[in-house]
């Protein structure tokens, strides 16, 4: 397994806010960060220190190279999709592959044409009368026919449709199996992407909440499903979130007290979501 | 086929207006001529009139010459400063820089690219419409025999040539001296929405300022003739003179700031502003 | 998406919802089980989720791994599976029913009779 990804104490500091502070982590091949957080949580000034745009203190390697120093060489590797639209409007869908098999050494035109066969976008489109969805597809497609190593995608499926979100997850997925990748999602849909990732970052207020990989996360958190009457005594164990139910309530419970809790009610695991509503609601 | 041939033919793409203008013009022009021509009377009673003022009429073919040999290349001239003052600030407004910047390209290629499509491509697809306006004088002056021959004195093959290449020669001089303030408006425009204004009103500035308020007019006249080095070349009879005019320490001095501006330009596009 | 319930792993349910269509003879024995990418990409999961689940039926030799040409049912499997859930069905669900009988009085021939019926219009 090879390091991908590699960032060091990124620290990331405006006029007076902290917008990133001292974040660490790695990636390998195979894995599937999920980089999670409220608008303002400092993942966009994050993956701006990955992709070399943004100025900032801490060491960043993407591929083993400096993404500002050594962009030009880490772009054949590296390949990022953010929710808004960065493809020129004004490019037509043929010219924008020509372009690229121009100056992209690994771009495989014939692939990307292939894909784009699958989906209603023609090649005389001009890009700017595609629909969201299918700029996504396009610039996924783009990026599938490329020899990339590490993805990052910014709340990709932000305004598509189920239709577009289910081809666009579909390609990602298969794409990803068949080599050896990293790929790094920003979202605050959860639920959509929990069953992807191998890791995850939370971030607020620029701070890290929890890292780790999912299995280590499942085995921090559980919830107990216990009767009123317990309420009490599940009290004194710090719980983090509750909702009541019907004549039970769930607490969401750190894993030193699961002994002491699974008597008192049933067990169950709980998803990112739930954890990630509750470590951000936490002390706020 | 080397990447900056797909960079420049994008370029191409996106500022269309570098090959519609030249091509709109001689459209134009062809539609004037081929109104004269079909008009007999017209260039009787043209003919008649360059008679009349006797020695100027064999000068007038030379005076066309020089004419469509002027327009084109003010025609370039200004292109190439509307292209310099869009291109940076247009794909950072509409986004698409983060795209651009996806791709294995460095910027110094990018630069590279940008300052060879104002500097040499624009002035060739102006001497384009220099040559093709000079052929067509010449085949129509095959065609029509005397009565514009007249009217244009003797129009050859060569002469057309001749024309075209001395065109492009002049070009070279003007892309030189149009260099510096390249760089100037690359730089300018990755920080200013205003790249155009703030070159020439910060110009006009320090002119006035140098010369006005500490009276320190060598600064004042090195800007002045810096900024009008490229135009005055183009209306110049001797180009070459120019240069000698301007002196080599002006010239000296433009190409460094003009150096500075090309690596604080570069700097600024390493680290390319991010949205977020 | 698929509807994942909170109470066992992913894996561990696509194991059971595999088991359950071998059952239903969506598989046969011999025949090919969908690639780790294609399962993965329907259900818009990690595939090392699959892996494990595909894992899972390899221990039980309930699916063998083929070199260069992925999972396969083997023969036999369908059976296996069958005692297992009749094993299943001596060891949890009948106490389960002997409760209930004994929580709502019903008496055991009203329950066989009811048992017989249903059977009887279901086939």
């Amino acid at each position: 397994m090879s390091t991908l990804v590699s960032a060091a104490h990124i620290t990331k500091k405006y006029q007076s806010t902290m917008a990133v502070k001292d974040v660490s982590f790695e990636l390998q091949a195979g894995q599937v960060l999920g980089l999670l957080g409220h608008n303002g949580a400092g993942k966009s000034s994050l993956i701006g220190a990955l992709l070399g745009s943004l100025r900032h203190q801490g060491e960043v390697r993407v591929c083993g190279l400096n993404p500002v120093s050594q962009r030009a060489e880490l772009m054949r590797h590296l390949a990022y999709i953010s929710d808004v639209n960065v493809l020129p409007e004004w490019m037509t869908v043929a010219q924008i592959l020509r372009y690229t098999s121009g100056v992209h050494p690994s771009f495989d035109i014939s692939k990307a044409k292939e894909l784009l066969s699958s989906t209603q976008i023609a090649l005389r489109t001009k890009i700017g009368a595609l629909s969201k969805g299918m700029k996504v597809q396009l610039h996924l497609s783009i990026i599938i026919a490329t020899d990339t190593k590490v993805l990052i995608l910014d709340e990709p499926t932000l305004g598509l449709d189920l239709i577009y979100r289910d081809t666009f997850y579909r390609h990602l997925i298969e794409w990803f199996h068949d080599g050896e990748r990293a790929l790094i999602i920003a979202s605050h849909e959860v639920n959509e992407i929990e069953h992807l990732l191998t890791d995850v970052l939370m971030l607020k207020q620029g701070k890290v909440v929890l890292q780790g990989d999912m299995d280590s996360l499942h085995a921090q958190y559980f919830i107990v499903d216990a009767v009123h009457q317990h309420q009490e005594a599940i009290k004194q164990m710090a719980p983090i979130s509750s909702q009541a139910g019907l004549g039970s309530s769930k607490w969401l419970l750190r894993s030193e007290y699961r002994s002491q809790a699974e008597e008192l009610g049933e067990i169950i695991n709980p998803t990112l979501q739930e954890i990630f509503i509750a470590l951000q609601k936490e002390g706020a | 086929m080397h990447p900056s041939l797909f960079m420049l033919e994008k370029e191409l793409i996106e500022h269309k207006i570098v090959t519609r203008l030249p091509l709109f013009l001689l459209i134009f022009g062809l539609l004037i001529l081929g109104s004269i021509m079909f008009n007999s009377d017209s260039v009787n009673s043209m003919s008649l009139q360059f008679s009349y003022q006797g020695d100027l009429s064999a000068d007038f073919s030379q005076g066309l010459s020089s004419f469509i040999s002027m327009s084109a290349g003010a025609v370039s001239l200004l292109l190439s400063i509307m292209y310099l003052a869009k291109t940076f600030l247009k794909e950072r407004q509409e986004g698409s820089l983060m795209f651009w910047r996806s791709m294995p390209v460095s910027d110094a290629l990018t630069h590279a690219v940008k300052l060879g499509f104002a500097l040499i491509l624009i002035p060739l697809i102006c001497s384009a419409l220099v040559l093709s306006a000079e052929l067509l004088l010449w085949f129509i002056s095959l065609t029509n025999g005397q009565n514009l021959i007249s009217l244009l004195g003797e129009v050859s093959f060569f002469g057309a040539l001749l024309s075209w290449l001395l065109f492009m020669a002049k070009m070279i001089l003007v892309s030189l001296a149009l260099l510096p303030l390249a760089c100037l408006l690359l730089a300018v425009s990755q920080v200013s929405n205003f790249p155009l204004l703030v070159v020439v009103v910060g110009a006009y500035t320090l002119e006035f300022l140098c010369s006005y308020v500490f009276s320190f007019t060598a600064l004042a006249d090195f800007i002045d003739d810096i900024m009008s080095m490229p135009l005055t070349l183009l209306t110049a009879q001797q180009p070459l003179m120019v240069f000698a005019q301007v002196g080599w320490l002006s010239c000296l001095g433009a190409y460094l700031l003009g150096g500075l501006c090309l690596l604080f330009s570069l700097l600024i596009r390493r680290q390319g502003k991010f949205a977020g | 998406m698929t509807d994942w319930n909170d109470k066992q792993p992913i894996f561990h349910q696509i194991k059971e919802l595999i088991e359950e269509q071998i059952l239903l003879g969506v598989w046969l024995e011999g025949s090919a089980l969908p690639s780790v990418r294609v399962v993965a990409a329907d259900m818009k999961i990690n595939h090392l989720t699959v892996m494990k689940a595909y894992q899972l039926l390899v221990d039980k030799n309930l699916i063998e791994k083929k070199r260069g040409q992925g999972m396969f049912v083997l023969p036999g499997a369908a059976e296996k599976l069958k005692m297992e859930k009749k094993q299943l069905f001596l060891t949890r669900d009948i106490p389960n029913i002997v409760q209930l009988l004994k929580r709502i009085d019903m008496p055991l021939q009203d329950f066989i009779k009811e048992l017989e019926k249903q059977i009887e219009e279901s086939q």
